[in-house]
């Protein structure tokens, strides 16, 4: 018998594959945006767009207001982290896996939800309004705060993994040469974490500057470009203009991402292989001040989710505090009743399943195929882009592009699947740099080791990268699933009627007066990821345990 | 064993790799003759590598191709040339046991007993039996070489590619397995090409050395021969310690060397021409005494090298030191600040200083 001698050119069909995919699902769609923002009403060719929106009154507020919130939120945002960040990283105060628990747990909720809780707290009929004295929680103060707490975890991870990296023998060096404390944090500690700090910003500037969830709740009369594209597509049905404010909003969100990527590049540089991990020593006044500021710091955070929490079980907040589950009889609001949390769950999971594969299938496929330099440098560059196309943007640019008759894919338009691929599409950088990161700790001779004995590079990746990468693979699974199920910006303008999201239901609950339910869902939404992400860590534990097991029977070559 | 007797077992016919503007490999022709250990030797970065991996079939030449026994090799997959390779970080699969690591060789072709039968065959031929349940992690540097040899081995390949096998392991135990490998490789009777950076390795284990500089091949032939007539003073150099001192020709029977020493050596280079007198350390003459025939020399410093002393003389007028290797009961080899320096011609091989 003849065997077949057809051999799949590996590398290029799946890049191919994976060309067609970002071409399809990212440029096109973007370059359709792009197209209508200068598309007039007649269909010709136009800046009127451009000039109508230049001209509003109300524009140059958004921008100011946008610039003012990003920067304000930096500036709140990253020293409180880096404070957090120090006290968990670089002391030996108590309850420091508490306060990296409880420090990350905003990253589990849509945005909204701390905007919610500050009007619980703030607002007219809130807790503390006598606080506010004369004035309102409604506009930049409210927002700036939202902001901050709903970015807070982004920050937190980038600066504790830029203070974990510490090489101990510096810090022995300093202490022989008689440098103190604070000498070795200005002189040793700062410089260090410095591309960390500088990345961080950036991240919170683009999280920021796109949320539209936060505006929507407590932005006032503080309009934003966000909430301006949010306005122009929903409510005045003007997608050429909506077009128009989702490219502004994309020029500094572009911007910011080619800084962090610098800066990313540039703190990951600054590791040694050599470097020789550092304890800090315990010192009870640097340790007690921390402590105090870092209680302060997660109990305002847990604060806020707790007060989502109350409100959400009691009859009237403020005014009447008996207990009820009344609220989370959604089927009586406008959101989509619990089928909106479980088509989120299932969309979530979805995006987990599907996106953890493409993406660290490309990676694999780009980093590890030897295909031609450039076709590899084209891969990265699209995989790093969707990290600069804010959500609005990219769901407008899909609503556009597949909601055209004459465009062949108009049938997935309005399904679940334009969901999952845009969720999938926006999600895409950060799992696509964990699985590069994963896969460049791989012996770079394993497909060569493979192919002496005749066996394929499909067979390494299953069954050797696959394995080796699953830490990394259960990472990535969890951060598409708690990211598509707090995303309000990509699917709300693509979700069908009979198919609402539970993150969207949130919004349009409190939109609609129905607060006390919208808390309610949102905390289901946080109490859902919290499960997904217990069930990671038990997935996690049965990995390493199956790996330190030691009796393999022989017969498990038969396995392989 | 005497090689001309034996037929070529693998022809590799002016191997050429391009880079763009870089030439990685530079026209590498060599014959291997069957069951012999050569040894692919040369610094960092000389296309040594590049010409095993392209032998393997894991990379593709620009030029040249790869013949075995007059079948032309150079299109054909890596599993297709009967070939086994040991990488130089072994490439073991961390997940998989010992013997599934090995079981991965055989592929699905065989049915599981025979893959059962002939992974304990490997392990038991390198003498790991009782370690086919461990894990890469567990199991020591040499183990580590030892089980990604039996892989190598598993589809009996004829021939064995070794990519610096030996450069990941402590230098105490570097040389015992040094002496395993040879010695597994001459049971097995098997045709073996090793890339080592290492020329003292290379010496040792190697049938014939072939010396790679800048992606060319600048001398082939048994260790001996390499050591004791090498072609150019690179080889001269890179192949144990050696002096190379300027030398300029006067006639077609004299070279002066350090424009002072007149050497009998008939030569074919023009009158006048600067030249290299290639000498090792141990054919070196040092004495306390003086002589006409000699150069005065300060001893620099003394390295104690265990079984010899080395000494660094400085003639003077000249910055480069004169290695000379003495006995540890030679008169200089503890004390004494001048020496004399005789250079006998017949150890000495003169090279054109032009190139």
């Amino acid at each position: 018998m003849i065997r077949p001698r057809f051999r799949p050119r590996a590398d290029w069909l799946t890049l191919g594959l994976y060309g067609g995919f970002l071409l399809l699902f990212f440029v096109a769609p973007l370059g359709l945006l792009a197209a209508r923002s200068l598309t007039g009403a007649d269909g010709g060719l136009t800046l009127a767009n451009y000039a109508e929106y230049l001209h509003a009154p109300d524009l140059f507020a958004s921008l100011r207001n946008t610039a003012l919130l990003g920067f304000g939120t930096v500036l709140l945002t990253v020293p409180l982290a880096f404070l957090l960040a120090y006290g968990i990283e670089r002391s030996r105060m108590p309850l420091r896996g508490v306060f990296a628990l409880l420090g990350a747990a905003p990253l589990l909720a849509p945005s909204l939800l701390p905007a919610m809780a500050l009007v619980y707290l703030f607002g007219q009929q809130g807790l503390f309004r006598s606080v506010m004295g004369g004035g309102t929680i409604y506009g930049a103060p409210g927002l700036l705060l939202a902001e901050t707490i709903a970015t807070f975890p982004h920050a937190l991870v980038i600066l504790r993994t830029a203070l974990s990296a510490a090489d101990g023998r510096l810090y022995e060096q300093a202490n022989l040469l008689g440098a103190g404390r604070w000498r070795a944090f200005f002189a040793l500690t700062l410089p260090a974490a410095r591309h960390g700090i500088v990345s961080a910003c950036f991240v919170v500037f683009s999280l920021a500057i796109a949320d539209v969830g936060a505006p929507k709740v407590v932005g006032g009369n503080f309009d934003v470009l966000a909430l301006d594209i949010y306005k122009q597509v929903l409510g005045q049905q003007n997608f050429n203009l909506g077009a128009v404010v989702a490219i502004l909003l994309l020029a500094p969100t572009v911007l910011a991402v080619l800084f962090e990527r610098w800066a990313a590049k540039r703190q990951a540089a600054t590791r040694t292989a050599r470097a020789t991990p550092f304890t800090p020593d315990g010192n009870f006044g640097r340790d007690g001040t921390l402590f105090v500021c870092c209680t302060t710091i997660v109990l305002c955070i847990a604060g806020i989710l707790l007060v989502c929490q109350l409100a959400a079980v009691v009859k009237l907040w403020p005014y009447d505090l008996s207990w009820t589950l009344d609220h989370y009889r959604f089927g009586d609001f406008d959101g989509g009743g619990w089928d909106a949390v479980a088509n989120s769950v299932l969309l979530a999971a979805t995006t987990a399943l599907i996106g953890t594969a493409m993406v660290f299938g490309g990676a694999y496929a780009s980093e590890r195929l030897r295909p031609l330099r450039a076709v590899r440098m084209l891969y990265s560059a699209f995989a790093l882009a969707p990290a600069a196309v804010p959500g609005l943007a990219l769901g407008l640019a899909y609503a556009l592009f597949f909601n055209d008759p004459i465009n062949p894919l108009h049938v997935i338009y309005g399904t679940f699947w334009v969901l999952l691929i845009a969720n999938v599409v926006h999600f895409f950088t950060v799992p696509h740099l964990t699985s590069i990161s994963a896969i460049k700790a791989l012996d770079p001779e394993y497909e060569s080791a493979a192919a002496m004995s005749g066996r394929g590079v499909f067979t390494v990746f299953r069954a050797v990268a696959v394995p080796l990468s699953s830490a990394a693979l259960v990472e990535i699974a969890l951060y598409l699933f708690v990211n598509a199920m707090t995303t309000v910006s990509v699917v709300v303008f693509l979700y069908p009627p009979d198919f609402k999201l539970a993150a969207v239901a949130v919004l349009n609950m409190d939109d609609a007066g129905d607060a006390a339910p919208a808390a309610a869902m949102g905390m289901m939404i946080i109490y859902v990821n919290f499960l997904a992400r217990l069930f990671g860590a038990a997935v996690l534990r049965y990995l390493r345990r199956r790996e330190a097991s030691r009796d393999v029977p022989l017969a498990d070559i038969a396995a392989v | 064993m005497s090689s001309t007797a034996r037929a070529t077992h693998l022809a590799i016919e002016g191997l050429g790799k391009r880079y763009g503007a870089i030439t990685a490999l530079d026209g590498l022709t060599l014959d291997l003759v069957e069951g012999e250990f050569v040894c692919l030797v040369g610094p960092s970065g000389c296309g040594k590598t590049t010409a095993l991996r392209i032998i393997a079939g894991l990379d593709k030449p620009t030029a040249g191709r790869v013949r075995s026994n007059g079948r032309d090799l150079t299109a054909l997959a890596p599993a297709e040339r009967g070939m086994g390779m040991v990488f130089q970080s072994y490439a073991l699969f961390p997940n998989m046991t010992a013997a599934q690591n090995i079981a991965f060789a055989l592929g699905r072709e065989r049915n599981a007993k025979d893959r059962q039968a002939r992974v304990s065959e490997l392990l038991e031929l390198v003498d790991l039996s009782q370690f086919a349940r461990k894990r890469p992690n567990e199991l020591s540097g040499g183990q580590q070489q030892r089980i990604a040899i039996a892989r190598a081995l598993a589809r009996e390949p004829r021939f064995l590619l070794l990519d610096e096998p030996l450069s990941a392991l402590d230098p105490q135990i570097r040389g015992r397995l040094r002496n395993e490998l040879k010695s597994l490789q001459r049971r097995l009777g098997i045709t073996t090409l090793m890339v080592t950076h290492d020329q003292a390795e290379a010496l040792a284990i190697a049938d014939r050395i072939a010396v790679m500089r800048a992606g060319r091949l600048h001398q082939v032939g048994p260790p001996r021969e390499i050591y004791s007539t090498p072609v150019d003073p690179f080889t001269a150099a890179f192949v144990g310690a050696m002096n190379l001192l300027p030398a300029t020709v006067e006639d077609a029977q004299t070279v002066r060397v350090l424009a002072r020493l007149p050497l009998r050596l008939n030569n074919e280079l023009p009158k006048g021409a600067k030249a290299l007198a290639a000498i090792r350390p141990e054919f070196v003459d040092v004495s306390p005494v003086t002589g006409p025939d000699a150069l005065a020399a300060r001893i620099a410093d003394r390295e104690f090298q265990g079984a010899f002393v080395r000494l660094l003389l400085l003639v003077d007028g000249f910055e480069q030191p004169i290695l000379a290797d003495v006995g540890n009961a030679h008169a200089l080899a503890g004390h004494g600040e001048r020496a004399t320096v005789r250079i006998a011609a017949e150890h000495v091989r003169l090279f054109s200083a032009d190139r």
